[in-house]
């Protein structure tokens, strides 16, 4: 034995160069098997889901697309989400992307989204008005594939490029997931109240319990993370009657420069009823938070939750399979819908305009690599997993919606269906760099209740309607204006390809050339230039007139046919 | 597979770059040994090689290079091939490149051909809406002798426009010389008043009379748009010009007449089968809200909500729609109660 350490002693550095040069080898080797036999072809697919069973379906859609096409071979790259962005810049610029690779909000700084899709992924348009051919002998044989899905793909349609860049291959939805098991042996429930009176109650009750080291147990986990999903779900679609004071443009939608002129023209502030009722139920919920949930990570979160520490958490449906593995064995998980008070509610009942509605959201969406090497075998595996029976496929082993119209999914997942009518935020009062500073350390305190809602109101309407809200909003002006030129080089571009397309493409191209030019360089000065009228009104003491509020010839003409009728004795009900 | 393969873009990539130069070769490290014994030496960090070391050295990397094919020039392939290159480089915003393509056709195509002036208009493009460090004057020279080299032709019409149009997002002004500009647009209308870049320098023009939301323009920018729509009623801008008439009329406070003209807006749009956000949700919306709150013409509001609610059923507007529709059931409620009251009748 001492000689053996003796041995090693002396010939140590030999033995590390030996073995990092075994290494290599075994690194080598296992890359070398990696690469293309003599006539296959490699198709890389890089993306950043390391939820569980996105790998597995990968592999299992990789195994069934080879056994389709021998030549073939998939290999699917999965990169964590927290170097995916600059893992993907890298790869394109030194013109190694994987021929196919995932894109989504986020990925590449939102001022360069464009030119990065423009350089380095090609367009799909041709292949989204085409049938799927892997949907041969099914209810979608022959229908163009955007049409299968059910969003018609239009999240993967960039307008300003007039193409669809991607296909996407799931949908998402959030709900509130909780722990049945815990639930009831607390309160004596197996199903939470949807009432949102009534789950405050529970949640109350909940925090009364102790677990048997004497620490209160914790209703809702809650975090950085989780907080924006209460915001979208529960706080903000509340604001939504502030629309039909300020929605000046008619477009059905609230900008923030719009709701900064309907403060400075005195149509709303922050006593305008829905926005304290949202600020009041922001009160009423995080109390019911972990203590310091606005410091926490996601991870943090979700620990609580299956260390049966807390019993609510909300989650989207790309982590609820996730918690469910987390679960299994320990408890069982429910899913609700956000609790959210309706018109009888004792507090918020008068300003509560309807349920919220939830935008179809597409996403996993994949994109082909300019600089793929078969770019027609990559987009023909995009096609073969966007396909009806693949795509339902592919969704049930990760435990995701399908992205496809009528696909099955889970019962568990059914509760996940988007809402598609109802109503949505209207409340954004960060400008920019001043406003969104102020904003954010107001909005924290408020949070965590250190300022309460008039401080915050108080301080928060003085500064955003002041000098540096202004600035703010000028800015906004400007950065519209020096966005113009990329409206110019787009349309620019658009007409080149008219003019040189042939004679089957022309007319597409030219209609496309003219879309374009109407909407963004016949006239695009028009709204700033009419906003600029009314904060020049607003300024000068003036208070403007509500976006959808009845103007004086609107009311003379509705009272004169509605006289007119009573005269001609059709006293009738309204339709 | 065969059938997608044809219908994908040509691949480019930073790397097909033709106009990159890279020629490589190994250093002939026997050669240095050896020469490491000859008299005249000099030392480069652990280097060391002596005079016939060097040149010896300098004569086989010549010999390499005499062996190294030279980078394709840009556009060595047929000028309609590297027109569209270019302009595919051009939207990648590779204006580098792009312009060397262009300058390529402009070399090799004969100085009255088509090709000649289609580069010559590209290269003014190019050098006007490149960023950063767009060339305004060189811009105008391209454009210039584009018109000159073939001044009846569509490239003449659409470098006049691009003319014209540098003047609407001139660098360093954030507010065109309006009076300037629609002299220029004009140039383009009298030069080509049929041609399309005539017709939407036209449209141009007038727009710039309708955003400056003064009366005395709005009122002249209704005339010449209706008078032009009246001259040519088959126009593929026929809905953008109603759309401009709809905005003058708003200036000059005259809602029926700006609800006439959205009307026209609407019938004569043209949508894009490909794009799938090209709807009329918002159009419906903005015409029923419009005919609502503006005209009280509840019947034509409660058409358009109804029409956004029936062909958009997914559409975020639909609730609101339908709120609205509900509110109008109450304001008519509202005012025949208040107009029985008045009459006294149960």
């Amino acid at each position: 034995m001492g000689r053996i350490f003796s041995l090693l002693r002396r010939y140590y550095p030999l033995l590390v160069v030996l073995g990092a040069y075994v290494g290599a080898l075994v690194a080598v080797g296992l890359n070398r098997a990696e690469q293309p036999g003599e006539g296959q072809i490699v198709i890389r697919l890089g993306h950043w889901q390391l939820e569980t069973g996105v790998r597995e379906a990968f592999d299992r859609m990789a195994a069934d697309y080879e056994a389709l096409h021998p030549g073939v071979r998939i290999i699917p790259q999965a990169i964590p989400e927290s170097t995916y962005k600059q893992w993907l810049s890298t790869q394109v610029i030194g013109g190694t992307a994987p021929d196919l690779v995932e894109i989504g909000r986020g990925v590449v700084p939102a001022n360069l989204v464009l030119a990065f899709q423009t350089r380095y992924l090609l367009p799909l348009t041709a292949f989204a008005s085409q049938p799927n051919p892997y949907n041969a002998g099914t209810e979608f044989e022959g229908v163009p594939l955007r049409l299968t899905m059910k969003d018609a793909m239009r999240s993967a349609y960039v307008e300003t490029l007039q193409e669809y860049m991607g296909v996407p291959l799931a949908q998402f939805s959030m709900r509130l997931c909780y722990n049945r098991d815990l639930l009831e042996k607390l309160t004596g429930r197996s199903e939470p109240p949807s009432d949102y009176r009534e789950f405050l109650a529970l949640c109350r009750e909940i925090q009364q319990r102790m677990d048997e080291t004497g620490r209160s147990y914790i209703p809702i986990a809650s975090s950085k993370y989780h907080f924006p999903m209460w915001e979208a779900r529960v706080f903000d679609p509340i604001t939504f009657p502030a629309l039909w004071e300020a929605d000046f443009g008619r477009d059905g939608t609230l900008g923030k420069d719009e709701l900064f002129l309907a403060m400075k023209g005195g149509l709303l502030d922050f006593h305008f009823p829905p926005f304290a009722a949202r600020f009041g139920m922001v009160r009423d919920l995080t109390p019911l938070f972990q203590t310091g949930f606005t410091g926490l990570t996601r991870d943090e979160a979700v620990f609580l939750f299956a260390q049966q520490q807390a019993v609510f958490l909300p989650a989207g449906t790309w982590d609820v399979l996730s918690l469910v593995e987390q679960a299994r064995g320990k408890f069982e998980i429910g899913i609700m819908d956000f609790p959210v008070p309706g018109p009888d509610d004792p507090v918020y009942g008068k300003v509560v305009a309807g349920p919220y509605y939830e935008e179809s959201m597409s996403g996993f969406a994949f994109s082909v690599a300019r600089t793929s090497r078969h770019p027609e075998v990559a987009l023909d595996f995009l096609m073969f997993m966007a396909s009806r029976e693949r795509n339902e496929e592919l969704n049930r082993i990760i435990g995701w919606i399908p992205v496809v119209r009528g696909a099955a999914m889970s019962p568990l997942l059914r509760k996940f269906e988007p809402r598609l009518e109802g109503i949505y935020k209207a409340f954004d009062v960060s400008l920019g760099g001043d406003t969104i500073v102020k904003w954010e350390q107001l909005d924290s305190l408020y949070q965590v209740g250190q300022i309460d809602y008039e401080q915050m109101a108080a301080d928060y309407q003085a500064f955003y309607t002041g000098p540096k809200g202004l600035r703010d909003f000028l800015e906004i002006k400007r950065d519209s204006k020096r966005g113009r030129i990329r409206n110019e080089q787009l349309v620019t571009g658009l007409r080149a390809r008219a003019l040189l397309a042939d004679s089957a493409t022309a007319e597409g191209g030219w209609l496309k050339y003219r879309t374009m030019t109407a909407g963004r360089i016949v006239k695009p000065d028009l709204g700033q230039n009419r906003q600029m009228q009314m904060l020049a009104q607003a300024e000068a003491g003036e208070k403007l007139t509500g976006a959808y509020a009845y103007r004086p010839l609107a009311r003379e003409n509705l009272e004169r046919r509605i006289a007119a009728e009573l005269a001609k004795g059709e006293a009738k009900p309204a339709p | 597979m065969d059938r997608m393969a044809r219908q994908l873009p040509r691949q480019q990539s930073p790397k097909d770059d033709p106009s990159s130069e890279s020629i490589g070769f190994l250093l002939p490290l026997d050669d240095l040994r050896k020469s490491a014994k000859s008299a005249d030496r000099f030392e480069y960090s652990r280097l060391s090689v002596s005079v016939p070391g060097l040149i010896r050295l300098l004569c086989l990397g010549l010999l390499a290079l005499a062996g190294c094919r030279p980078a394709a020039a840009p556009g060595a392939g047929a000028p309609a091939e590297t027109l569209a290159l270019a302009w595919e480089d051009f939207r990648m915003a590779e204006y580098n490149r792009a312009a060397r393509r262009f300058q390529a056709v402009v070399d090799a195509a004969g100085a009255g051909e088509d090709a000649h002036a289609a580069a010559l208009y590209g290269l003014g493009a190019t050098a006007a809406l490149r960023r950063p460090d767009p060339e305004p004057e060189r811009a105008r020279e391209f454009y210039e002798a584009a018109v000159g080299a073939a001044p009846e032709s569509g490239w003449a019409a659409w470098s006049l426009l691009g003319l014209a149009r540098m003047l609407d997002f001139e660098p360093g002004s954030e507010e065109p010389d309006a009076a300037k500009l629609r002299a220029a647009y004009q140039r383009v209308i009298d030069a080509f008043p049929e041609h399309p870049a005539g017709e939407e320098a036209f449209i141009l023009q007038q727009g710039t009379l309708v955003v400056s939301l003064e009366e005395n323009d709005a009122r002249q920018a209704v005339e010449n748009l209706t008078a032009y729509l009246a001259r040519h009623p088959g126009s593929k801008y026929t809905s953008t010009i109603h759309g401009l008439v709809q905005d003058a009329y708003g200036t000059l406070e005259e809602p029926e007449h700006q609800f006439e003209a959205a009307l026209q807006a609407m019938e004569h749009r043209e949508l894009d089968p490909a794009n799938p956000k090209a709807d009329l949700a918002p159009t419906y919306w903005s015409l029923a809200a419009f005919a609502e709150t503006n005209l009280g013409d509840f019947p034509s509001a409660r058409k358009f909500y109804h029409l956004l609610i029936e062909e958009y059923p997914t559409d975020q507007r639909v609730y609101p729609a339908k709120l609205a529709l509900a509110r109008m059931d109450r304001m008519e409620a509202e005012v025949r109660a208040r107009l029985l009251a008045r009459k006294g009748a149960p």
